[in-house]
Order: structure tokens, then sequence, then C-alpha cells
């Protein structure tokens, strides 16, 4: 099960940075971190940082896309927006699998993972312009959210995948290999939003009225 | 199982606007109001205007139609709740004595706060700014001796809280830069922590506002220099509580979490309310509170695909009360007393190097001036002979800080 809110009460934990402060009982130890990254020659607490970005990034999607597919009026793009809602919520279950592997805390939001959900959720805030534009175009927006979220995604399980490639043989490598493996479901629908979003664009501007 | 708002049913939206008549609320009587009864009004007025001024910020931020007029609608019904409930504050309680009251407020919340927070950085920042409002009570209470005539301390804050020096409020002028304190992470924050840092902002904020406009209201030179005086340092506190809010919450979350507050301090205050027309009042707007978390909630699902119940927690924390808590105030008086910031974190002043911004702060406000916070101490022994106190618990626990007649006891 895939946790899309996280909370101390759905396990978060974190690693405090110069102006964060996490609870003694949820910070990761940073031996821990350094652990997963020895045994395939990586920083563990690197991998663990860009781990949690990925995780985050999917969790924000995820919502993103429940938000979108309530709020679309189109048939089509809403069927769009529901299956973002499987593929994101699959990701973060990949995610947290492998940090399960890693014998990580599924709900760790390092300080690399903030940043990625400020920066999702930022993206998300679009739509709180909708009356500058007509409806047409909101909808258009929250496509556009969903294609900028989609790149960082498939941005992501390329980076992971490097990443993989260039550890050594491990336990930490396995588990970076099958979380590869499973980041690559809905990767043709995340691709083919740049196409959809271009046919909507083109079905605008061909349409009647002002 | 305990209180959860989601769960509750509310008094629907379109019913909650009052007219004239049911606003303006008949006062209590400050000579016979419990003094906590006194602070939980003071207290839920700055959390409504907290609510309602990030009401507005919020607005500032979207031009969405549904979302603004929902803000405005849930805006207005909060504004209504704070008319009535600072209108329960009578015409005949003076300015300085509603200064007291707030700074009454500002050491038995804090205390509270501090005492049942679980986070040990967040705790230490509480105790931190516990002992400089504690010193200001004392300020206030020597300048209302002087300005008003004497009992009126003890007919405000009763027994309850005792008058005596804290860190002394002319140390506490800090450089800005060690105002700012890290912030606690909402992934792994637990829910009253978040709370207490939601609350104490807004009770400080309300400080720094009320003796910004108040401050002038009064003739003699010296009653205008301490309230200026203490209003900067209601700034640094400000300044040091909103810092523990975690920057990265969303507009719909934080909209959530304040009406989620406000349901949690009236349903907190309805526990221990004295006085029946106000607990009724206390539970009256708990309903509208109510309905206020559902409309946020159904905001944040619709904007943000969150469900609000996975981020509130299942049930209401242990309520937040107003108790005494001399003892309290006594241990950390003696253990903190030196304590003072640099940076994000609190060291003892003694281990600051003679170059640390700290002191040239100090320079810059204090040197070669009268300063008020020290000038209304003297000005009571000059007048009375001795400076105002009130205590209970016997001696003060810094020995450099009990009393001597003739002199300045605050000198450091
Ligand atoms: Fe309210
Ligand atoms: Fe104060
Ligand atoms: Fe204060
Ligand atoms: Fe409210």
């Amino acid at each position: 099960m895939a946790t899309l809110i996280v909370t101390k009460d759905s396990g978060g934990a974190g690693r405090s940075e110069s102006m964060t402060v996490v609870p003694p009982g949820s910070e990761v130890p940073l031996p821990a971190l350094q652990a997963l990254g020895d045994l395939a020659g990586l920083k563990g607490v690197v991998v663990a940082d860009l781990i949690s970005a990925q995780a985050m990034h999917a969790r924000v999607s995820a919502r993103f896309a429940c938000s979108a597919a309530e709020k679309s009026k189109v048939g089509e793009l809403r069927k769009v927006h529901q299956a973002l809602i499987n593929i994101y919520t699959s990701h973060v279950a990949a995610l947290e699998s492998l940090f399960d592997e890693l014998e990580l805390p599924r709900g760790y939001v390092s300080p690399g993972g903030r940043v990625a959900a400020f920066l999702a959720q930022s993206l998300g805030q679009a739509p709180l312009l909708a009356g500058s534009v007509t409806p047409e175009w909101t909808e258009l927006t929250l496509l556009e959210v969903a294609l900028a979220l989609a790149e960082r995604s498939l941005a992501d399980a390329l980076a992971l995948a490097a990443i993989a490639a260039s550890a050594q043989t491990s336990s930490t490598r396995s588990a970076l290999d099958k979380a590869v493996t499973a980041l690559a479901a809905g990767k043709a629908t995340l691709e083919g939003l740049r196409e959809l979003r271009a046919h909507c664009l083109a079905a605008v501007a061909k349409s009647k009225g002002t | 199982m305990g209180f959860n708002p989601l769960t509750e049913q509310g008094i629907p939206l379109g019913k909650q606007i009052r007219n004239w008549r049911e606003l303006n609320i008949q006062p209590f009587d400050k000579r016979d109001v419990h003094p906590y009864t006194r602070a939980r009004v003071i207290v839920m007025n700055g959390i409504e205007v907290e609510s309602i001024l990030s009401s507005h910020q919020f607005a500032r931020h979207t031009d969405d139609w549904e979302v603004k007029t929902r803000l405005a609608l849930m805006r207005r019904a909060d504004q209504q709740q704070q008319k009535v409930v600072n209108w329960l504050l009578p015409g005949d309680q003076s300015v300085l004595e509603t200064t007291l009251a707030y700074e009454q407020v500002a050491i038995d919340l804090t205390a509270w706060l501090a005492r049942t927070e679980p986070d040990p950085y967040l705790k230490q920042v509480l105790d931190f700014g516990l002992l400089e409002d504690f010193d200001h009570l004392y300020r206030y209470a020597n300048l209302i001796d002087l300005i008003e005539g004497p009992h009126r301390v003890t007919e405000i804050v009763g027994d309850l809280t005792e008058v005596m020096p804290g860190r002394p409020t002319i140390v506490e002028h800090r450089h800005p830069y060690d105002e700012v304190r890290r912030h606690f992470d909402s992934h792994t924050v637990d829910p009253l922590s978040r709370m207490h840092a939601m609350t104490i902002v807004a009770a400080e904020q309300q400080t720094m506002n009320f003796y910004m406009n108040v401050g002038p209201m009064y003739v003699p030179r010296l009653a205008r220099g301490l309230y200026l005086e203490i209003a900067e340092i209601e700034e640094q506190h400000v300044t040091q509580y909103e810092s523990l809010l975690d920057p990265l919450d969303s507009w719909f979350q934080r909209e959530l979490f304040h009406h989620y507050n406000e349901c949690y301090l009236y349903w907190s205050f309805m526990q221990d309310e004295v006085d029946p027309r106000i607990r009724d009042l206390w539970e009256l707007h708990l309903m509208m509170e109510i309905e206020h978390v559902r409309v946020a909630g159904e905001l944040l699902k619709r904007h943000e695909g969150v469900d609000p119940q996975q981020l509130l927690p299942a049930e209401m924390p242990e309520p937040t009360r107003f108790q005494d808590n001399k003892h309290y105030i006594r241990e950390v008086l003696a253990a903190q007393i030196d304590l003072t910031a640099r940076g994000t974190e609190f060291v003892p002043v003694q281990s600051l190097p003679p170059d640390a911004r700290y002191f040239k702060y100090q320079k810059a406000v204090n040197e070669g001036v009268a300063v008020p916070s020290e000038k209304v101490i003297e000005e009571h022994v000059k007048q009375f002979g001795h400076d105002f106190r009130a205590t209970t618990e016997g001696p003060h626990p810094v020995e450099s800080l009990r009393s001597r007649p003739e002199a300045d006891d605050t000198e450091e």
C-alpha cells in the first residue's frame, strides 16, 4: 500500500538540516543511510536522498492527478488523469518497497525529498489562477501541470537507472534494479502527454468562437 | 475514542452569520471575571485574528472564484467570532490592565505549551520566550502602579501568576539575525507541536499588534517608551515563533490547519471554562469551526487531492489548559536566566565573544540613554521606596534578581 500523505502518524521519518527540526525518534541515523551505499560503492546518503525525492515527487503527482481527475470536464482528459493516479501510486509503492529492501523507513522524507515535494506542489498551484483564463484554458492548465510532473518523473526513472547501473553487484544493486523495472510502468502514458498537449492545443486553436 | 472534528456535525456555513444584537455581546465584569477566563478570551481573539489574516493572504494568491468565495464566507464567520470574543472585554478595563492580561496570557500559555511540548528544540524555544514575557509583566506592573495607582495588578492577574523579574528586558534586545529559529518538518512533526507553534505565533502576533497600536495612547513619556521597547521584543518573539512553522505547507493545508487549531482551542477551553455563558460561546464557536474544518478539508481534497483525514490526527491531542505554572517558571528561571540566542541556538550570554553582534545591537539601542524598562523600576523605587512584586512562593530563584529596595535590581 502506497502512502500518499506522509505524516508522523503514517510513519514519517527524516533527517534534519541546518533549518529543520526532526524529533529525535523520527530521525534516520546517518550510519543507516551510509550503510546502504557502502555495499554498492555509492554514497548512501545521496542515494537515499534521491529515492526520497522521487517518492515525494510521485506522491504529490498522484495527489495532483486526483485533483485534476475530479476537476476535468473533458471525458478523454479525465481518463488520462485517472490513469496517472494509478501510475504514480504504483511508483510510490515501488519506491517504498525499495526503502523496505534497503532497511529504511518507507516514510523517509530527506532534505532533498522536501524540496522535490515543494517543487511539485508549486507546479500544482497553477490552477489557483483559474479566474484569469477561460474554462477551456483551465482544462489545458491541468494538462500542462500533468505534463511538467510527467517530465520530471521520466527524468527520475532515467536517473535511478543510471545510478543502478553504476552500482557494484550487491543487495543494494539488485533492489535498485528491481525499482527501475517497476518505475517503467506507465512510461508510454507519461511520454504520450507531450503529444496529447499538442493535439489539445491544436484543437483549441481551430475551434470556433473567440 | 477522542474528539475528531471530521466525524462531527457542525453548523452549516450559511447559518453562521449573526446579527448586530447577537454580536454586540454583554462584556464580562472585570472585577469578578476569572483571570484565566480573561486569558482564554485574549487567546481566542489572537487565534481568530491570525486565521482571518492568513485567509486574507491566501485570497491574495488566487483568483479562482470558488476558492475566493469559500474563503470569504468562512472568513466572515471568523470575523464575527472575533468580534464576539474580543467584545467580551469591558470598556472600563484600561489599556494597561489589558496589557497586564496580555502578558499573563503570554506567560501561562507559553509555560503550558513548554511543559507539554514533545519536541526538545521547540520546548527550548518556548522556555526561552517564557522568561522574557515573564519580565514584561513585571515592568508593566510597575508602570501601572505609577500611572493608575495601587492594587490594579492583583485585580487583573489574581494570585495565579507571580510578578517579579524574568530575563531583564534590557538584555532581551538582540540582533534580528539571532531571532530566527529552525522549523519543524511537516512529515515528522507531532500534531500537538504543530498546534503549539501555531498558537504561540497567533498569541505573540496579537500582542505585537496591540502594543504597536496602543503604545502611543498614553501621555507620560515613560509609558510611551516602555510600550515601544516591549513592542520591539514582541517583534522578536513573532520572528522567533513564526520560524517554527514549516514553509513547505501549501495554502490549502494552512487553511485547514488554522480552522483545525481554532477547533482544538475552543474544544480545549470549553472543558475548563468556569463562566457558563462564555462556555456556551466556546461551544457555539466549536460547532462553527467543525464546519470550517469540513469546508477547508473539501477545498484541500478538490484542489490538491489530499484527504484531510490523512493529514489530520485521528483524534485531538490532550487539551491546552490555563493552570498555575509558578513552580515550572521558577525552575526555568533558575536554569535559563543567562541564556541568549546565537543564530538558531541558545547559549549562555557569557559564552559570546566580545565582538558578537549581540553586543553591537545592545550598544546601538541601550548605550547612553535611559532604557524605559529600567527607568520604570527606578521611578517606582523613587516614589514608593521599592519595586512592585507579587510573589507567593518565596524569594526569587535567581539571587541577583532579589529585591534590593534602593537599587535597580535588574542590572546585568
Ligand atoms: Fe474561528
Ligand atoms: Fe511580552
Ligand atoms: Fe512575547
Ligand atoms: Fe474558522
